[in-house]
């Protein structure tokens, strides 16, 4: 299958996914809430108390932005069909978590003379040559994946459900507030042995767009409770 | 994949740990730098989205071990290349970079490689920008030249 195929393949795939998860009312703060949500937010606004206003905006800013968010996030998304890329992931995740914990407590040992600071000193060497290795060899891979990000670029530029407009509601640095306020992590990769998965993949995301914003209502209401009306 | 899994964020914690005061054994200290400066600029190279991720490292690398080498330079270096929007967003760390190299003593072999990439900024790809060449010439040669530069 050529390139292109592929490219309008996936992106029928994703479309399909991507139109019925927005449609999905389980998933909509409108359909849930009693009454009219943007009313509410926008009532919010109008408190003169200045972290509820931001909030209150926040929230409008998120409620309306989820298309966009929900396509950034996925683009973040890494889909790894060979079992060795699956492997090496697993390798690289595992020598993480040691260099995280080293580089944690690196002001016990960087630069230290005792045997033991020697020891991890070298053992961080070793993994920073390791991931410099990993780099080395997939510099042929990076090309590849580059091509076929260009040519799903290409497609979805050709289709108006991804025509999202850059810098449309994001912040004053270009950053959408959905990834600026958020307080958990969210896993960015993901293995697929059947594509399939691709829409699990979509739902847990959107999933993670709504917990936010109902985080920042709960927050809202706690703001409100303090406040003397 | 390196980039998803933050690789790059666990790397610069180590190299922003400056802890030079307490530092017994330079050489072992300065070769985990390096060798951590050797990763990212393996990691940045040709590869727009991870010389974004790492551009708001760019005045902590010059800050942290710009007078000493180490790779930080070229990092920096590999950061802003390729891209004349990301020249503009690291301008003023650029400006830092002229100052902190004047400093250098002439004698210093570091005081030519810091100035070789000073043309980092100049080109996109192949091609030279004209404005970001005249910025360059009009930063060091503005200068009082109390150490001077020529």
């Amino acid at each position: 299958m050529n390139v292109d195929a592929k490219g309008n393949i996936m992106t029928l795939k994703i479309n399909n996914v991507f139109e019925r998860l927005l449609d999905d009312k389980k998933l909509d703060l409108e359909e849930l809430s009693w009454a009219d949500y943007v009313c509410i937010n926008l009532d919010l606004i109008l408190y003169q108390n200045e972290g509820l206003l931001n909030k209150a905006f926040a929230l409008l800013i998120r409620f309306h932005s989820q298309r966009k968010s929900l396509l950034d996030l996925l683009r973040s998304v890494q889909m790894l069909e060979s079992d060795q890329a699956i492997d090496t992931l697993r390798n690289i995740e595992l020598t993480l978590t040691n260099l995280r914990r080293m580089a944690q407590n690196s002001e016990f040992w960087l630069g230290q003379t005792d045997r033991e600071s020697i020891k991890t000193s070298q053992k961080t060497i070793g993994i920073f040559d390791y991931l410099s290795g990993l780099l080395t060899q997939s510099e042929s891979d990076e090309d590849m994946f580059e091509n076929d990000e260009l040519t799903i670029m290409k497609h979805a530029a050709e289709n108006p459900f991804l025509a999202v407009e850059e810098g449309k509601n994001s912040d004053s640095h270009g950053n959408t507030p959905i990834s600026t306020n958020v307080s958990s992590r969210l896993p960015h990769l993901t293995y697929y042995s059947v594509t399939g998965q691709m829409k699990q993949t979509c739902r847990n995301r959107l999933l993670w767009i709504v917990r936010v914003q109902i985080q920042s209502i709960k927050e809202c209401l706690e703001i409100l409770k303090h406040m003397k009306l | 994949m390196l980039r998803n899994l933050e690789a790059h964020e666990i790397v610069m914690t180590v190299i922003k740990q400056n802890n030079e005061r307490g530092v017994e054994n330079m050489e072992l200290y300065q070769k985990v730098i390096k060798s951590g400066y050797s990763m990212l600029i393996r990691f940045v190279r040709n590869n727009k989205p991870n010389q974004r991720s790492l551009l708001g490292y760019v005045s902590t690398v010059f800050k942290e071990h710009g007078s000493y080498g180490l790779g930080s330079t070229q990092l920096v270096g590999e950061i802003l290349r390729d891209d004349p929007t990301l020249f503009q967003k690291g301008y003023s760390d650029f400006k830092d970079k002229i100052d902190s190299i004047e400093m250098i003593p002439t004698t210093s072999l570091l005081k030519s490689t810091q100035l070789h990439y000073l043309s980092v900024f100049m080109m996109y790809k192949e091609d030279p920008i004209m404005d970001n060449q005249i910025a360059v010439i009009t930063e060091l040669t503005q200068k009082d030249n109390v150490n001077t530069i020529w």
